[in-house]
């Protein structure tokens, strides 16, 4: 049975080199068996990227993908996922960012864009139901991200949709971001990079199409219901007043709050840089993406005469850019995330590689002479944001800083590794789990490297108890990443009305219903979540041409130096616990003890074709 | 005259009501054929937020004295279009002060916010916000 909504129907190819585009019909089988966003990423990604490709190179596309819920009255729909081969990880990477984008693009008559190639010149592309323009973006090159999308909305419409990079990614920092409405970011794998690596400065898109929607009034009921639940939730009135950020008093309390590149839990200056702090003193506007009845985001500005700056804040840049480097002092923190945002470089990762610069400096790994005289001190504030620009514009200590903390931390060497915190290439976002062995699973074995937007599992492990290790904690972090690895992005929509105010998982097959006029159960939309992640977990060994479960570890230093201070104090993860976990991990999903899928696992999801993929070039699967 | 006013200290920008308006009226998800629009505007170094909802000016309406077909008019509390007088001529949208007359591409004629009194309920933008942040003022 063919769809009656929610999907346009269309994929759009755009060929940079040969400055050509065509349309791709969305067929029924991509549709109903991989759903969208991430689903799409990995299937395109998978099929068409020759094996071991440079992820900087004209020869890796780009996906941007909506799915079947992005767009409508759906709940927080604004999502879209970002993807292509990582330039930092050398696997898998995507990342979703929350603006207007996704209606835009679907109203101009596109469920997805796949960007091959490279332009000859700096360009953006200007995507309407009209066609797609290639426009020169010579003159905004080299210019910050704000400006950028004040220039780009002049030029097309106020209320386009955009994507766009700063100089991080003209530059190739290889952790550059996409960014939008002022502060929105997407791809922390890397995904500016590949924009740049591409000449592609933006995607703005604008539409005035109808998106085909199977009930409309069904629709209109729905978030009607939905909205009520929504608003009248327990701890409505703190989310919209702090959104993720208050998360720094939460994670404090609990001893999980990064502090000095992941040594310490506790963060003296915590509540100077927290929740309640910022809604008092800081915070001027409350923003939220396409239909949010529970918008997170926080603009505040700075109220120092030294430190001037306007921002969107969310958790991971207080506790990247203020515990992790020492700083607690707020005005700092928004003047480093505002720098971080108009040059868009990904917060997380600038924080923890600017971390772990300071980590370097204070034991010697790094001296002065490194660093042209910069006193790369915890808590130098000055130092930081110098840092920062170096990164940014890739000058000294900075170049090599921006390759990420896997490969900085290999060229410094020394043991330098030991102290750079990261799983497979990607930085560790905000949470330090030296006693949270299930978060750290998490980290271990998400699907891009360590990052916490698939199995979140940190709040439900400190309420089940942070010692405990049996079969829950695995099957917890799998439950998880198929519901906001797999569902949320590939529908593209947020999470966070189920994860923080208890929405209901139900409502999202009847949305399906109403918007597609298609069933789905929760169960079949796991099933293809699972084999989503199966498919990327073969992208990646395709990529490294051989796995080991050492790939999905946490950093080494949770397992080898304790935090000194707060509730997590003398704790350190145990390795036989780990392996344990890690055991009855892969077991859940199918996997053999290197992690990598059995035969009868890619089976089971119609990947026979990866079977004989991975055996071509020597990789032996067990039956 | 009643009409529509948003606290824009309270609008976080989710379109919502654009949706449901269009939803409402035309039964299609496209927040190009909503009467009431807000735009958040991307400055460099500031966000500014604005909307457009129609004034419900009266039967002297800039918009009704535009036509020059007699295809708007007032009724009791808001401007009604007579399809079938409207040439689409979109004389109305250059007579109206607030940028409230609201044309897609692809449809004829004017989109004009008539408060809804064609509905049970009264504006359905309002009702749906979820922040509160759209009041019927008098």
């Amino acid at each position: 049975m063919s769809w009656k909504g929610g999907w346009v129907g269309k994929i759009l190819v755009v060929d940079l080199s040969k400055k050509s585009y065509s349309n791709m019909e969305l067929t029924k089988e991509l549709a109903r068996d991989w759903i969208g966003g991430r689903g799409w990423a990995i299937k395109w990604l998978y099929e068409n990227i020759k094996p071991k490709t440079d992820p900087l190179s004209p020869m890796n596309d780009l996906v941007i993908a909506t799915g079947p819920l992005t767009g409508l009255l759906v709940p927080s729909s604004g999502k879209v996922v970002i993807a292509a081969k990582s330039p930092l990880t050398n696997g898998y990477g995507d990342g979703n960012i929350g603006s207007h984008f996704g209606y835009q693009l679907k109203q101009s008559g596109y469920d997805a864009v796949i960007i091959r190639g490279k332009a000859k010149a700096p360009v953006y592309l200007y995507i309407t139901p009209n066609g797609v323009e290639f426009r020169s973006a010579e003159h905004i090159w080299g210019k910050g991200v704000f400006e950028t999308e004040y220039i780009i909305r002049r030029e097309t419409e106020k209320e386009a949709g955009t994507l766009i990079i700063g100089p991080g990614g003209e530059n190739l920092v290889k952790f550059a971001t996409v960014m939008s409405e002022h502060g929105r970011a997407g791809g922390r794998t890397g995904m500016g990079a590949v924009f740049g690596s591409k000449n592609l400065k933006a995607v703005v898109a604008y539409g005035w199409k109808t998106i085909p929607v199977a009930d409309p009034d069904g629709l209109l009921e729905l978030y009607w219901e939905s909205k009520l639940r929504i608003i009248k939730a327990e701890g409505y009135k703190k989310w919209i007043d702090q959104g993720t950020v208050m998360t720094v008093e939460w994670c404090q309390e609990v001893g999980t709050f990064p502090t000095f590149n992941f040594s310490e839990g506790v963060f003296d200056d915590a509540y100077k840089i927290g929740g309640e702090v910022m809604v008092k003193e800081y915070k001027y506007l409350r923003k939220g993406c396409m239909s949010c009845p529970m918008p997170c985001g926080n603009v505040l500005i700075s109220k120092s005469e030294k430190w001037r700056g306007f921002v969107e804040m969310d958790y991971e840049n207080v506790a990247l850019l203020g515990s992790n480097l020492g700083i607690g002092d707020y005005n700092v923190v928004i003047v480093l995330n505002q720098y971080a945002d108009d040059m868009g470089v990904d917060t997380i990762s600038l924080g923890n590689v600017m971390g772990f610069a300071m980590e370097c400096y204070e034991k010697g790994l790094i001296t002065n002479k490194d660093t042209k005289g910069l006193e790369l001190k915890f808590g130098n504030a000055e130092a930081a944001l110098k840092l920062a620009e170096m990164i940014v514009k890739r000058e000294g200590i900075g170049d090599l800083l921006a390759e990420g903390v896997r490969a900085a931390s290999e060229k410094i060497g020394k043991g330098a590794q030991k102290i750079a915190v990261h799983v497979k290439g990607l930085e560790v976002s905000g949470y330090d789990c030296h006693g949270a062995p299930a978060m750290a699973l998490a980290y271990g074995t998400s699907e891009i490297g360590a990052h916490h937007k698939s199995a979140w599992v940190i709040a439900w492990e400190m309420r089940y108890g942070r010692e405990k290790v049996d079969k829950a904690k695995p099957d917890k972090v799998i439950e998880f990443q198929r519901i906001r690895g797999g569902m949320f992005e590939m529908l593209t929509t947020c999470r966070l009305p189920w994860i923080e105010l208890g929405y209901p998982l139900d409502y999202y097959p009847k949305f399906l219903k109403v918007a597609t006029g298609l069933d789905f159960t929760l169960d079949q939309i796991y099933t293809i979540a699972d084999k989503v992640y199966a498919l990327i977990r073969a992208f990646w060994i395709r990529e490294y041409g051989h796995w080991k479960r050492e790939y999905d570890y946490p950093p080494s230093k949770w397992f080898e130096t304790a935090p000194t201070k707060g509730p997590s104090a003398g704790m350190k993860l145990s390795k036989e616990v780990y392996d344990n976990l890690l055991d009855m991990y892969y077991e859940a999903r199918g996997w053999d003890k290197n992690g990598i899928p059995r035969k009868s696992t890619l089976k089971k999801y119609g990947l026979d074709y990866v079977i004989e993929d991975l055996e071509k070039i020597g990789i032996t699967l067990s039956e | 005259m009643t009409r529509l006013e948003v606290d824009l200290s309270k609008c976080s920008g989710c379109i919502v009501c654009m949706q449901v308006c269009a939803l409402v009226h035309f039964k299609e998800q496209n927040t190009t054929k909503s009467a009431i629009k807000i735009i958040t505007e991307y400055l460099p170094n500031s966000i500014k937020r604005i909307y457009i909802a129609c004034h419900q000016c009266g039967e002297n309406a800039p918009c009704i004295s535009a036509c020059p077909t007699g295809a708007l008019k007032w009724n009791k509390d808001h401007v009604e279009l007579d399809k079938e007088k409207c040439i689409a001529c979109r004389n109305c949208e250059t007579a109206c002060p607030y940028g409230a007359v609201i044309f897609n591409p692809d449809y004829k004629y004017p989109i004009i916010c008539n408060l809804c009194s064609d509905i049970d309920g009264g504006p359905q933008c309002a009702k749906y916000c979820p922040m509160g942040a759209i009041k019927i003022v008098k």
